[in-house]
This record gives structure tokens, sequence and C-alpha cells, in this order.
């Protein structure tokens, strides 16, 4: 009695019926960014990832007239703050870390 | 102000490997700007933050990025021809250009015709220095076998033709592979500025507030999904 075969090898990978999702364990968030400030002091960079405390916030001015010193005013699980000793016109890139 | 990647924008999850990342090194030797190179492709703009400074001195200095180029640039040089070289002193004398991928094109002055093709300087109807740098700039743009261009002519005195030239080079292809030397000792009255500042990925600056000296570290990241940024 003839019945229906197929042979295995000629496939390189068998998939389920059902195909899942992936799921990833995030290890450690990180983004990064740049703020403009024009002719400006005091920025605000808003994460697009959720944090559970405040994350590590590293960044530098950069720009042909950044020669400002700018620090970090606050940092929330929601956005950091960065202000600058003076009014500029430029860049601020900015990397941010989850604090794990 | 606005920020990038814009407040809300929908995101898809990324992981380590949508990044680009690496850790640069830029030195200061009692000066007050530094240059630092990429060693990795960024197809989109990069975020470069200062990781740390390691100062040999006491000096407190302030840092910040000047410039971000991120992409190659090609290698510029030069040929100069000093003034009162005449037809007869370059008469047979020879230099050769190196490209980027090491071919190599010898050109040889000529006075006692006008061909420039093959690697021939014609000087025959040239009267002054900037009909002799004219004839080279033809002779280096009609050769094919080099990837190499002969661009703007400069005057040491401005409209006088008998003055010294000098006749900008530049690779046709990025990277510092171009960086090549460029040897005009052969060349009477003739001097050269080897190939410089060609470069694979780009490259930055940083200037401080003052000159000091030590080494300040960087770290690169940029995204491959440049719509994200």
């Amino acid at each position: 009695m003839p019945y229906i075969r197929r042979n295995l090898n000629q496939f390189r990978k068998v998939y389920p019926g059902i195909r899942k999702e992936p799921v990833y364990e995030n290890i450690q968030r990180v983004e990064i960014g740049r703020i403009v400030f024009s002719n400006s002091n005091s920025e605000s960079f808003k994460f697009s990832n959720s944090y559970d405390s405040p994350p590590i916030v590293t960044f530098s001015a950069v720009g042909a007239n950044a020669n400002v010193n700018l620090y970090c005013e606050s940092v929330t699980t929601k956005r950091a703050t960065i202000v600058s000793s003076a009014n500029f016109t430029g860049e601020a890139h900015i990397h941010v870390m989850e604090n794990v | 102000m606005p920020q990038f990647p814009k407040q809300g924008a929908s995101k898809k999850q990324t992981i380590i490997s949508d990044y680009v990342i690496e850790f640069l090194s830029s030195s200061f030797s009692n000066s007050e700007s530094s240059t630092f190179y990429f060693d990795k492709k960024h197809s989109s703009y990069p975020t470069v933050v200062l990781s740390s400074v390691q100062n040999s001195g006491s000096e407190h200095v302030n840092l910040f990025i000047k410039e971000l180029a991120p992409f190659g640039t090609w290698a510029t040089g030069s040929l100069t021809i000093a003034a009162g070289t005449s037809n007869a002193d370059l008469n047979g004398d020879t230099f050769t250009l190196l490209d980027k991928d090491s071919s190599s094109q010898v050109f040889t002055f000529n006075d006692s015709d006008d061909v420039v093709t093959n690697g021939s300087i014609g000087l025959l109807s040239d009267t002054n220095i900037f009909g002799i740098v004219s004839s080279i700039k033809s002779a280096i743009n009609n050769v094919t076998t080099i990837d190499i261009s002969a661009d703007t002519i400069t005057q040491s005195i401005s409209l006088d033709p008998t003055s010294t030239h000098t006749l900008e080079l530049i690779q046709d292809i990025t990277g510092s592979d171009g960086n090549t030397t460029i040897d005009a000792s052969g060349v009477t009255g003739g001097s050269s500025q080897n190939f410089n500042y060609g470069t694979n990925y780009g490259s930055g600056s940083i200037e401080s507030s003052d000159a000091f000296t030590g080494t300040v570290y960087l770290r690169v990241i940029s995204q491959k999904n440049q719509y994200l940024l």
C-alpha cells in the first residue's frame, strides 16, 4: 500500500508550525543621542528607554564655539538636564547607560 | 530645543549589535588642539563623548569637540615650482606620483614640444612659471593610469605669473593609503609636500581652552539604523 513520505535531509531547518516571538533578557539598557543648544545654556534630553533608577549619563560639548563647561543639573528616570556655563550654539552628545 | 532621536518617537528595541562602538584616544603635546581618526565606518552621524583625560601636568583645561567629519577623506599634496625656473632648467627632469593603489606614473619635462599626455610635460609654448605649472596640471589630469587629480594653482605673489607657483594634488579615492610620497628632488627648482590627511573613515578634532600635554580618551557610538538618529 503506498504511503506519503519526505526526505528530511532536504530541509536545512524544520520550523515548528507555530512560531513564537523571541524573548530577550535585557542585560543593560543603552541609548545615545544629541541635543541642540541654540544660544542657550540649559537643555533636557528625554530618554527613550524606561529606567528603574536614574541612569549614568556621559556627555560632551560639540561645536566650533563650544568652549563651555557642561554639567548635568539633574538626572531622573525619564530625562537629563544639561546646563552650560554660558550660552552657546552647538550640540551635546550624550551616552546613557543603565546603572546595573 | 530639538533632541535626536526625537522625544516620543516610536522606536524599535535595539540591541548591542545595532550599534557601532569604538574607543579612541587623542594626544595633546603642549598644544590646544588634537585630531583623532575613526577606526570604524559610521553609517550614521556618531555621538562622541570624552570618557577620560590623562594629564601629565597640573593644568586645568576645558575640552570640547570642535569638529566631526565621519567620512573618508582624500589625501592632498602639492608640487611647487620656484620663481626663476626656466624651461631649459626643467628639460629632462622627472618626478613620480604614486596613487592609493600603489600605481605610479613618471612625468618627464620636455622643452621641445607641447605634448601633455602619457606622462610627458611639454613646455615649448610656456613663457612663465604659470605656463609651466599649467602644463604640469594638464599632464597629470590627462593620465588615466593613476587616480590622482591636479587641482588649484596658487601664486606666491598675486597676479604675478613669474612668481613661485604651487599646484594642489588630490588622490581621487579616499583613504589613508593615499598618503603617499611625492619626490620632487629630481626637478630643478621644484619642491613638494607629500600627500597627507587621507583617512579611511573620517576624523574629528578636540580643542582645549589652554595648551597642555596629555591624552584624551573618547567613546564613539553610532547606530547602524540611521533613521533612529
